[in-house]
């Protein structure tokens, strides 16, 4: 436990915590300001049209809340960009924590006070738990804006503003239960982001870099969803799973299958870590 | 308090970088190693600390042996090459993360440690703009917090003032007991002739002397 607690600390008091809650927010804020542009010219057009139109203009339903957050919307660049660089906002606070220490020699501090498995699980933990924490405090905090200026409304289905039709995932929510689909999301965002910083531990057994490290789930993700689009798989790929609002690449997924993907990530990614770590020996 | 390293090598990358040790070291004495740079001292000290597996042989801690009966020594502080803490703590917070590890060192014992070893002014000062002999002192204060039964020190008074290797001889020469094994690792021979109740000699990853200086506490 004591173990535990001490990387734990470390991943939550990390600078590079703080560097990707920073940038989130700042992510966040950009797209609440470009968001609230683009939504003020909607409508004042809506508004002429209504003015204009006169018997033909219907009542045009608001932009609600859950669909004016990053994770709600798809039509501006910040859901692209935060979807793009979701594995960096996971990586950030402690997937570089494994490479540095066993290079700076700050390792050997642990390993005499601690079992070298216990310190590799606590690791993977904490890894996994700062990575599921940053990767979707861009989403918390996207929200939390949106809630200041958008009704907390559920979409109407009859506006056809959203993508979430009736064969994709968790859809029978959407349109009823907002809150509930969107939490789900959050907890699929969380087990993914914490699943892609983990791949960074394993692969500091094999690079030189520390950047290379902090990249390496970045890079492993583009190329999963590069390769798995040539071949038109793009519904297996994170990239989509991840977006509540890809829905067309959410066909007939099933909550129980993304789980069982997101499991055998992380096992494997456990695996690979525990495996090659457990009797190597760094000599620094 | 008993070490005893039996039949011991370690093999890198195809060579022999310690070859058939055998010791006994027991409580109350301060050993100290010398030998030329690459001649296994600091090799022997991982070895001891369980940080390495010994290609042969083995070593043995109040009656348990390492990596079968216990997987790391059960009470042991070490600093071996150059101390390695973590940049954007403080000195005192430094001690304070691994205390958490240890679970059996308060704040006011980490407040003394810093005294002893001449940080009290630098405890808050983050590690990252320590000077090297600073660095130095950090590294001893880790080694000896909580007191452990087992204190490895591989060249303890590098870069450190000469007001300070005389603070850390006189911190080292304190926590000599017959429950306490310390060994050292010291480049400077005048200095090994101070500290060390007894001194052995490596030479190419063998042992080739063991000198009483004097007889330990």
């Amino acid at each position: 436990m004591n173990t535990l607690q001490f990387e734990w600390k470390r991943a939550i008091k990390s600078s590079g915590m703080k560097i990707s809650l920073l940038l989130g927010f700042i992510l966040a804020a950009g797209h609440f300001v470009g968001f609230q542009t683009l939504y003020r010219f909607n409508e004042e057009f809506n508004k002429d049209f209504m003015l204009s139109n006169g018997d033909y203009a219907i009542g045009i339903y608001p932009n609600v809340v859950y669909e004016s957050f990053i994770g709600g919307e798809g039509y501006t660049v910040f859901n692209q960009i935060y979807y793009y660089l979701f594995p960096i906002f996971a990586a950030l606070p402690f997937a570089t924590s494994f490479f540095g220490d066993e290079n700076s020699g700050y390792v050997k501090n642990i390993l005499v006070k601690t079992k070298k498995k216990t310190y590799m699980i606590s690791k993977f933990f904490s890894t996994f738990a700062s990575g599921a924490i940053a990767s979707v405090f861009p989403l918390v905090c996207s929200f939390f804006l949106a809630s200041l200026c958008f009704p907390f409304l559920n979409p109407n289905q009859m506006t056809y503003q959203s993508a979430v039709q009736d064969i994709t995932m968790l859809s029978e929510f959407y349109y009823t239960k907002t809150w509930l689909y969107l939490l789900c999301y959050l907890g699929i965002d969380m087990l993914f982001g914490g699943m892609l910083a983990t791949l960074a531990l394993s692969i500091s057994y094999f690079a030189k870099n520390y950047l290379v490290v902090l990249f390496s789930p970045f890079l492993i993700y583009l190329l999963q969803n590069f390769i798995f689009s040539e071949f038109r798989w793009n519904k297996w790929t994170v990239m989509h799973i991840i977006n509540p609002m890809a829905t067309g690449a959410h066909e007939n997924m099933t909550v129980s299958f993304v789980l069982l993907y997101c499991l055998l990530g992380t096992l494997v990614s456990f695996l690979l870590f525990y495996i090659i770590g457990k009797r190597r020996e760094k000599v620094v | 308090m008993k070490i005893e390293i039996q039949g011991l090598e370690k093999k890198i990358k195809g060579n022999l970088v310690l070859k058939d040790i055998n010791l006994e070291l027991t409580g109350g004495t301060i050993y100290g190693l010398q030998g030329k740079n690459g001649c296994g001292k600091t090799m022997l000290m991982r070895t001891i600390a369980g940080l390495i597996l010994p290609t042969k042989g083995r070593v043995v801690i109040n009656g348990k042996e390492l990596h079968k009966d216990i997987s790391i020594p059960e009470s042991i502080g070490i600093l071996i090459e150059n101390p390695s803490f973590l940049a954007d703590y403080s000195g005192f917070d430094n001690l304070k993360m691994l205390a958490m590890l240890q679970g059996n060192v308060s704040d006011e014992e980490i407040k003394e440690l810093l005294v002893q070893v001449g940080l009290e002014s630098a405890g808050k000062k983050k590690y990252g703009k320590y000077s090297l002999g600073m660095k130095q002192r950090l590294g001893v204060a880790a080694a000896i917090m909580g007191k452990p039964e087992i204190i490895l020190l591989d060249e303890p008074i590098n870069a450190i003032d000469g007001e300070g290797v005389e603070e850390i001889r006189k911190v080292i020469r304190s926590l000599c007991s017959d429950e306490r094994i310390i060994i050292v690792a010291c480049h400077d021979k005048e200095e090994m002739a101070l500290l060390a109740d007894e001194i052995i000699q490596m030479r190419e990853g063998v042992i080739i002397s063991e000198e009483i200086r004097r007889e330990g506490e």
